[in-house]
Parts: structure tokens; C-alpha cells; sequence
């Protein structure tokens, strides 16, 4: 269960983009995250996702009641292990193969090596890349690319999946993998999924939204 | 493998993936190292062969000297100035009487003197006991005695004190070649002791020791001894080590000054081309120390390899130029100076790394 309670947030210290926000996330849920330009959908992610530090309220997390206030170090601990970002553009490391892509989390999520390589084989297998596993990033198309951003974010397992526009530069047969891909998370895996989109496929595919 | 041996895996697969970034750090650090050790390597192996060069001449030497003969430095003292603290090791002599080969009596003298203590390391003998009635010759003595071996029986010019067996040759070293042209013999338990030569730990301590061993030497008559020492050998050495040591320290202090700014601007340079790279990181759960130690360990990384070259390449050039190598543990030290300096201009542009807003560049990505 991720919970918000009273959060509050800006990037400029007198204009809050989001202002005393209460809302729980069940496992298992796929969450639709909508409003218009500059409402705070990415932010509220980044929020959860530990990225950012809210002027006021909680975050409730993995059993944490205010994983907001912890430490940075334990903060990074709490998302190595349990959040997974996927992001409008898929931001692999183009200087590593799409399987090394794939295990990155594993080094700051204490996974061990071979188990994270046996699971991003599964993954990429699942998502249709794996014959592209041992190509570098700007060797795959920008659909294949996502699949394996996709493949990294799953790779721990994560409780909570945030994702960002994750379709915005997708052509309609790879949006629709990722979208199956996402629901699936939830409720295969019953992993608590956040998704930020102006889609609208995306949000007739979630089983909730919020409107900022 | 455990989070730290990964995060050191990491940061040589980011110094593999930058290789111009990795290159450049390289090449600075190994210039800064081959300029260190090509130029105050010199200066160290010259200041080495000179310091070794004063030594030799007897810059560690006080030579006790009973000028009148009659001071009564009893033979007790020789052991009392062995025993203080920076003698390394201190020596005693009887006074000098002549003896030539027995049964010859025109052959030509030669001084005997008593031994009071061991046979110090500069003196090379053949294998002797030194009990009484026994006598090692020097080298040179052999030759003025007309012995074709050091065996032989030698007796007193003066006197009708009982002959001395030969029984073996030296070979001494200065400040001691003098006994090269003499007979040494264990001391009689009421001979004096007319000349000490003590050899100072380091150069530095020979004044402290010329004072102190005035205390200790017990002479019946202490105006009639003299203590010497090598003082003008001493501030020469000490002038030399001043000024080769700062001209060498600045010299160091410049490059490594000059290689840490640039490897800083390297660095940043580095990180500010990689800020999506280490956005993502974050995002997938690295913390701010987690980026700090793969920046600073990539760096260092790198730098352990320019000064591995740096140190060789320097080395060869003093060989090639003066034909004498430095110490290795010259080229060790200044690499692991140049390693360390690296480290510590590589940390401010990793903490500029690590606090750097991961939102911000992942939104704009």
C-alpha cells in the first residue's frame, strides 16, 4: 500500500504544484495519473518514487509510515529495492548492452549477479528483445529501447512501478505492449502501478485515476 | 559479490565506457608523475650520491683524542659512549708502539696499537679471537713487516715485552684506514686508552653526541682531551639537503598542483557531458554516496595507471641522463602522491554530481 498524506510541493517556494494531496494506492492497482500540463503529474511520481522531498505531508511506503523523512542513503535503498521508473524516454545507457541495461538495478538493489541476469533474460524473452540482448541501445528501435526500460524496471520485482508518459514516443503496437506490460505488473505481480499519461488508450486501460 | 566490490566493478566499466575522459586523466596524471620523477629524480639521486659522497668523508665521525698522553681516559669509556643513545658504534686505542718481524732486527717497524671493544663493521678481518698474545695486521702492514702471509711472529722494538703471534690480516674502511698500516692486539687490562672513534647514527646527531660524550669520558684530566668533529662536513651536508629538498618540495608542490586543477576541470568536464547517466542511476537507486565513490574510484582508476606509467617512463629518462635510477621508493611515493591528489580533485566535481537534481535531467531527457 503507498499512501499520501497532506503533500505538498513546488519547485519555486511560493508557487506549490501540489497542495495538501491525500491518496492510498492498493497493490495490485493500475493508476491512471491526469490532468492538464504542469498540474504536478510527473512530480507526484517523482515524489513517490523518492526523488524529490516534499515541503509537507507523508509518504507512506513499503511498510514505512513516512519514507519521505528517511536518510538519502536509505531512501536510495528503499527504491533500489522496491520502485521501479519507467520514463517517456526509455534512458538506457547507451555505453552497455541491453542485457547489462537490464541487470543495472541490480547493483544498488543486492541482487545477485547471476539471479539478475537469469530474471533479465526471462524479461527480455517476455518482452519480445531477447535476440536483441547483446546489441547496444542505439542498435534497437525506440520501441524495442522502452520494452527494455520496461525490463529494467521489472527486473527487482518492485512493489510500486512509476512510469511517465511511458507511450509519449511509442507507435501504437509497442504503446500497447507496454500498457499490457504495466497492467500486468499489477495484477499478475500485484505491484502498485502509477502511471503519468495524457493517453488515452493508457487511461481506459487503468482500473483508477487520479485527476490533478 | 558484496555492494562495495560491485561499486568498484562499476566504476572501471565507467572508465572503460569514457575512454577519452579516462585517457586524458591518464595522460595528466602520468605527466605529472614522469615530470616529478624525471627532474627532482635527479635531484634526489644527486643529492643521494653527494650526501653519500660527505658521509664517506666522515661526516658521522667524532674522533676523542687524548693530545697529551696523559689525560687518563680510562677504558671503561669506551663502553659508556657505545652505550649512548645515536652512537651506532664507538671504538677504542692504546697508544702506538712499534714492532717488527722477530728475529730480524733490521727489518722495518710497524705501530701496534691495543683494540678496547669489538672490531667495528667498516674493519674487514679474517677470522680472529682476539685473545692475548694475538695480532691481525693491516694490509699495508703486511707488506712493510715482509710477510708474504698474515702468519708470522712479531716482537717489540723497545722493551722485553713477549713476542706477538700474527694470526690474521685487516682491511679497514676510513675513518678507520689508518689500522691499514698497523698491527691491532687486544688492549692489556692497564693500557689507556689515547684515541675513540665514534660513528654518529646520522649526521644530525653528531653535535648532540660531541657534548654528550664529553660527560661520560671520566679523563683524569679532561683539558688534555679533544673531541672533533666534521662540523664543516655537517653544514655543508645539511646545505645541501636544504636546498636540493626545497627546490625539489616546490617543484612537487608546482605539478602536483598543476595535474590536481586539471584532473578537477577533467572530472567536471566528465560529469557535466554524463548528467543523464547519472540520473538514471539515481532513479534506479543509488545513492548520493553510491555516485560520490564511482567518480572518485573511476578516477582513481585511472590515475593508478598514468602513474604506474609516469613513475616507469621518469625513471628511465634519470637512467638515461644521469645513468644513476632513483630509488623506486622515490617513483612509489610521488605515484601515490599523484594518486592521492587525483583523488582529492576528483571529489568536488562527484559531489556536484551527486546533488545534482535527478529530475530535472531525467523531465528534460
Amino acid at each position: 500500500m503507498v499512501t499520501i498524506e497532506a503533500l505538498s510541493f513546488g519547485y519555486r517556494a511560493d508557487e506549490p504544484i501540489i497542495d495538501g494531496l491525500d491518496a492510498a494506492f492498493a497493490p495490485g492497482e493500475v493508476w491512471a495519473v491526469t490532468g492538464p500540463s504542469g498540474r504536478g503529474k510527473s512530480t507526484l511520481l517523482y515524489l513517490v518514487g523518492l526523488l524529490l522531498t516534499p515541503w509537507a505531508g507523508r509518504i507512506g511506503l513499503g511498510g514505512v509510515g513516512a519514507a519521505n523523512a528517511l536518510s538519502d542513503h536509505e531512501r536510495s535503498r528503499l527504491r533500489g529495492a522496491h520502485i521501479g521508473f519507467v520514463f517517456q524516454d526509455a534512458v538506457l545507457d547507451p555505453a552497455r548492452s541491453v542485457l547489462d541495461n537490464v541487470t543495472e538495478p541490480a547493483l544498488y538493489a543486492g541482487m545477485a549477479r547471476p539471479e539478475a541476469r537469469r530474471r533479465a533474460g526471462d524479461l527480455l524473452e517476455r518482452f519480445g528483445v531477447r535476440l536483441r540482448a547483446d546489441h547496444r541501445p542505439g542498435e534497437v528501435s525506440g520501441g524495442q529501447a522502452q520494452r527494455v526500460a520496461l525490463c529494467r524496471a521489472l527486473l527487482t520485482a518492485p512493489s510500486l512501478l512509476l512510469a511517465d508518459e511511458p507511450t509519449g514516443n511509442l507507435d501504437a503496437d509497442s504503446a500497447g505492449i507496454v500498457i499490457d506490460a504495466l497492467t500486468a505488473a499489477a495484477h499478475a505481480d500485484g505491484a502498485t502501478v502509477l502511471i503519468a499519461s495524457h493517453d488515452e488508450r493508457i487511461v481506459a486501460a487503468c482500473d483508477r485515476v487520479l485527476a490533478l | 559479490m558484496s555492494r562495495a566490490a560491485g561499486l568498484v566493478a562499476e566504476a572501471v566499466r565507467m572508465a572503460r565506457a569514457a575512454p577519452l575522459t579516462t585517457a586524458v586523466t591518464a595522460l595528466i596524471v602520468a605527466a605529472a608523475v614522469g615530470v616529478i620523477v624525471s627532474t627532482t629524480g635527479q635531484t634526489v639521486a644527486i643529492e643521494r650520491d653527494v650526501l653519500g659522497r660527505i658521509d664517506q668523508a666522515g661526516t658521522r665521525t667524532i674522533v676523542i683524542e687524548d693530545t697529551s698522553g696523559s689525560s687518563g681516559i680510562p677504558p671503561g669509556a669506551v663502553a659508556r659512549i657505545s652505550g649512548l643513545s645515536g652512537v651506532e658504534w664507538a671504538v677504542g686505542f692504546g697508544i702506538a708502539s712499534d714492532v717488527r718481524v722477530a728475529g730480524l732486527d733490521g727489518a722495518a717497524p710497524v705501530p701496534i696499537r691495543g683494540l678496547f671493544g669489538a672490531v667495528p663493521p667498516l674493519v674487514v678481518t679474517s677470522p680472529w679471537s682476539a685473545a692475548p698474545g694475538t695480532a691481525l695486521a693491516g694490509i699495508e702492514a703486511l707488506r712493510a713487516l715482509g710477510l708474504a702471509t698474515a702468519a708470522g711472529s712479531v716482537q717489540p722494538v723497545a722493551g722485553n715485552a713477549l713476542p706477538l703471534g700474527v694470526v690474521g690480516w685487516l682491511d679497514a674502511a676510513p675513518p678507520l684506514d689508518f689500522l691499514d698500516r698497523a698491527l691491532l692486539t687486544p688492549a692489556d687490562p692497564d693500557e689507556i686508552v689515547v684515541r675513540i672513534i665514534v660513528l654518529a647514527r646520522s649526521a644530525d646527531e653528531v653535535a648532540a653526541l660531541a657534548t654528550a660524550v664529553r660527560g661520560v669520558l671520566d679523563a683524569a684530566d679532561p683539558s688534555g682531551v679533544s673531541v672533533q668533529t666534521s662540523a664543516a662536513l655537517v653544514e655543508v651536508r645539511h646545505a645541501v639537503r636544504g636546498e636540493l629538498g626545497s627546490w625539489g618540495r616546490n617543484l612537487v608542490s608546482l605539478v602536483l598542483g598543476a595535474g590536481l586543477v586539471l584532473t578537477g576541470l577533467n572530472v567536471f568536464g566528465a560529469v557535466t557531458t554524463r548528467r543523464r547517466d547519472f540520473g538514471r542511476r539515481r532513479a534506479l537507486g543509488a545513492s548520493r554516496a553510491d555516485i560520490v565513490a564511482l567518480v572518485t574510484v573511476q578516477t582513481l582508476v585511472t590515475a593508478v595507471i598514468g602513474a604506474v606509467i609516469g613513475a616507469v617512463a621518469g625513471s628511465v629518462v634519470v637512467a638515461g641522463v644521469l645513468g644513476i635510477a632513483p630509488e623506486p621508493e622515490f617513483g612509489v611515493a610521488v605515484g601515490v602522491l599523484a594518486i592521492l591528489a587525483t583523488a582529492v580533485a576528483a571529489v568536488p566535481p562527484a559531489l556536484v554530481a551527486a546533488y545534482r537534481d535527478p529530475v530535472r535531467i531525467l523531465r528534460v531527457a
